[in-house]
């Protein structure tokens, strides 16, 4: 797995705040989420899940407050902090130039992995989802599935300590889901940290081993969940809560 | 028609619906490009208008020579008009939109679906095929028919309408041939269809303007006839060549005869259409994509592996396995060229004195800086918003700002070497008393300098949202900027050039103003842009 800073916290946040124009999308958030943990955040439509882990993986720029990723700053030092996670976005757009292999090939080059630890790991990885007919195929061509499938294996490559997934298994279908929830659980017992927003919360009851409920921007609650915890009780209350 | 009347009706509705958002940058937008095409307008205008009135001194010679060269304008205009009905068909049926697939879920009959795209076709190219047309056809006849303008001009509109009416009842008819053919074929195909179409202009430049037309000038009378009676254009069986008689004489057997060709073409190509239109939508809309390669050939994957240049080979795929992009760039370098090597041809006609002679160059010149400024719009411009929404996966890595600017900004010179090339060749091919080596010189960076200034500004405020469609992304508010740059720097290096060839600056001095003007504005593009892309965000 990557270098990183086992002392900090996989994700600490202070204040973290994010404004357009007049909407408060994220009001000072504070979050510290620990390695080898399974951190779902939930919440309704337009709550600040998206915009908040934006600005964690560095694609949006703080108002107010920081976001560190292993002890690094995201914004001072965005290159090391980087090197960290992995990221897939809520909508995994492709270059749609590209074949599949070519796109896992040139995320491992980005990632300064050599030629041959690129082949060894793309090789392992396909064997994660019977996708290898399609690797070949222009990605332009792949369903909404196909292109997660691929984005999921892209984020993975380089071995990171960290994964930080906006909505996960949108488009997935079941035994897909399957396979993404028990590769993040296997992740996790080997000392990886996994930060995902979602709507699913069955999914998140499945896998995570902590919750976040998001509501107007803040994280309004936050609960190690077990098995029969009510998970769609405390969502509709939170939702029913005006700031 | 009440349905053709609706489509039509929802066009125009979608075009102002357009401009209520964001209304003042997309007017901005719109007056930048009525600019552009006023200049442009204006240069032809005066252009043709110098080289007419030229030959107008000459009694028979001169309006004969002149007839031939607009009959010549009007067959290349042609050419052109049908090669842009068959990329404007062919994308019709090629790339998917949403809406045509809507369309064809509704009991409208499918010869109705073929009109309306006719009639929007039409009305699209009578535009582009106008803004080149009119400035010649309005010198022509000012040099010309000067007592019986009005007349000569509802000739000329009438030859615009049929012009295009005809070129692209044709256009459809030959994209409704070839497009089974090309399915599934990715660039090769595009490639195919550019070099045929390029071939056949270059095979009519040189059939419309053969070596017996530079003879006429110092012809006898009785000779100057036989030559020009033996000069392919003269063929009384050609279409074009009723249409000539139309603008020079009105007569109403020609009008007959080019009315009866054009409406008879129209009726049988909507009809052969309409008869095809279901089948091909079936045949080529079941896929998206239809000219992309389903799949790709394994070297790219191995060179991407291990080459030092990740970001500017994937780019660098980015344009080549576009065939849209490919083609544009193909096509205006191709019509560049051809543009230059008619200019050789007709720039042989006549005598020029010294100020014609620099008129020439320097409309040569900007003609040139034009091309490139088309050409870099639309493939290097966009070249950071093209990332647009794939940008989560780029922006992501642990990569810097200035990495992924500078493997954009090489592509880009790697991009701009043909127009390079061609601003190096085109003074060994007009016919110009000038020093050669030096307006190459300072054509070749002029290039240079537009490349650069096209690619940094292009990093400054990339349109990330509309990255999906480059056509967007270089007429947005950005690429109006990025284009009154370009228009101030070629009217810069223009006078440039101007002073140099007068004599009032020597050609070190010419030489050291470009290069001074232009390593100040690449180093002040460059301080902007690596200000403005580390403040990029991804809303």
């Amino acid at each position: 797995m990557a270098e990183q800073n086992v002392k900090f916290a996989a994700i600490k946040t202070t204040d973290l705040s994010k404004h357009f124009d007049h909407i408060k999308a994220v009001r000072s958030v504070n979050l510290e989420i620990h390695t080898s943990q399974i951190y779902a955040l939930i919440g309704p439509n337009g709550s600040g899940k998206t915009t908040l882990i934006k600005l964690l993986v560095g694609l949006l720029t703080p108002t107010h407050g920081s976001a560190s990723i292993s002890g690094y700053d995201i914004v001072k030092e965005g290159e090391k902090a980087k090197e960290c996670f992995g990221y897939i976005s809520d909508d995994p757009t492709p270059y749609d130039y590209l074949s599949g292999i070519e796109f896992l090939t040139l995320t491992g080059n980005l990632r300064r992995l050599t030629p041959s630890i690129i082949r060894e790991r793309i090789s392992e990885l396909l064997s994660l989802f019977p996708i290898k007919d399609i690797v070949y195929q222009n990605m332009g061509l792949y369903s909404r599935g196909n292109r997660q499938k691929l984005a999921f294996l892209a984020s993975l490559l380089a071995k990171p300590r960290l994964l930080i997934i906006d909505e996960p298994i949108v488009g997935l279908d079941p035994t897909s889901i399957d396979i993404f929830g028990k590769t993040l659980k296997k992740f996790a017992r080997n000392g990886g940290t996994v930060f995902f927003a979602t709507h699913i919360l069955s999914f998140a009851k499945m896998y995570a081993e902590r919750v976040g409920i998001m509501h107007s921007g803040r994280i309004v609650r936050e609960e190690d969940i077990s098995r029969n915890i009510p998970l769609e009780k405390w969502y509709e209350e939170e939702a029913k809560k005006s700031p | 028609m009440r349905e053709i009347i609706v489509f039509c009706a929802l066009d125009i509705l979608s075009i102002i619906r357009w401009y209520r958002a964001q209304t003042i940058s997309k007017i901005l937008v719109l007056l930048g490009f009525g600019l552009v095409f006023v200049m442009v307008t204006t240069g032809i205008f005066l252009y043709t208008l110098l080289f007419f009135k030229d030959l107008a001194r000459y009694e028979t010679y001169g309006f004969l020579t002149a007839n031939y060269m607009m009959h010549a304008a009007i067959v290349v205009l042609f050419w052109l008009s049908l090669g842009s009905s068959v990329a404007s068909y062919t994308t019709h049926l090629f790339i998917p939109s949403k809406k045509n697939d809507y369309l064809l879920t509704l009991p409208v009959a499918s010869s109705k679906l073929v009109w309306w795209f006719f009639i929007r076709s039409f009305f699209l190219n009578t535009i582009l095929i106008s803004f080149i047309i009119l400035p010649v056809l309005v010198s022509f006849g000012i040099a010309f028919f000067n007592s019986t303008l009005f007349i000569f001009f509802l000739g000329a509109l009438t030859l615009i309408l049929l012009l295009v009416l005809s070129s692209n009842s044709i256009g459809g008819l030959i994209s409704y041939l070839i497009a089974p053919h090309l399915k599934g074929k990715g660039i090769d195909a595009v490639f195919l269809c550019l070099l045929i179409f390029i071939a056949i202009a270059i095979l009519l430049a040189k059939l419309i303007f053969p070596q017996e037309l530079t003879m006429l000038r110092h012809a006898e009378a009785n000779e100057f006839l036989k030559i020009y009676n033996s000069l392919p254009l003269s063929n009384t069986f050609l279409p074009t060549y009723w249409l000539m008689q139309l603008i020079n004489f009105g007569g109403l057997n020609f009008l007959f005869a080019i009315l009866a060709f054009t409406f008879g073409v129209v009726l049988f190509s909507l009809d052969f259409q309409s008869k095809r239109y279901i089948f091909l939508c079936q045949l080529l809309k079941v896929h998206k994509n239809i000219l992309k390669y389903a799949s790709y050939k394994k070297y790219a994957n191995k060179y991407l592996a291990f080459t030092k240049l990740p970001i500017f080979y994937k780019d660098w795929l980015s344009i080549i396995r576009s065939p849209q992009e490919i083609g544009y760039g193909v096509f205006l370098l191709s019509l560049a060229f051809f543009f230059f090597l008619i200019l050789s041809r007709a720039g042989n006609l006549g005598d020029m004195d010294k100020k014609a002679n620099v008129d020439f160059v320097i409309f040569s010149f900007v003609w040139l800086l034009f091309f490139t400024t088309c050409y870099l719009l639309r493939l290097v411009f966009p070249l950071m918003a093209r990332e647009g929404k794939s940008a989560w996966f780029l922006f992501t890595l642990p990569i810097s700002i200035e990495r992924i600017v500078w493997s954009k900004m090489l592509l880009n010179l790697v991009l701009v070497i043909p127009h390079i090339i061609l601003a190096m060749l085109m003074w060994l091919l007009l016919p110009f008393d000038a020093p050669v080596g030096t307006l190459a010189a300072i054509s070749a960076f002029s290039v240079l300098l537009l490349a650069f200034s096209n690619g940094f500004l292009g990093t400054i405020a990339p349109n990330f949202p509309q990255g999906g469609d480059p056509e967007k992304v270089s007429t947005s508010t950005m690429g109006i900027a990025t284009l009154v740059a370009s228009i101030t720097i070629t009217a810069i290096l223009g006078y440039t050039i101007y002073q140099f060839l007068n004599g009032v600056w020597p050609a070190n001095l010419a030489i050291m103003i470009t290069f001074g003007i232009g390593i100040l504005t690449i180093l002040s593009l460059n301080s902007l842009s690596s200000y403005f892309s580390k403040q990029y965000e991804f809303k």
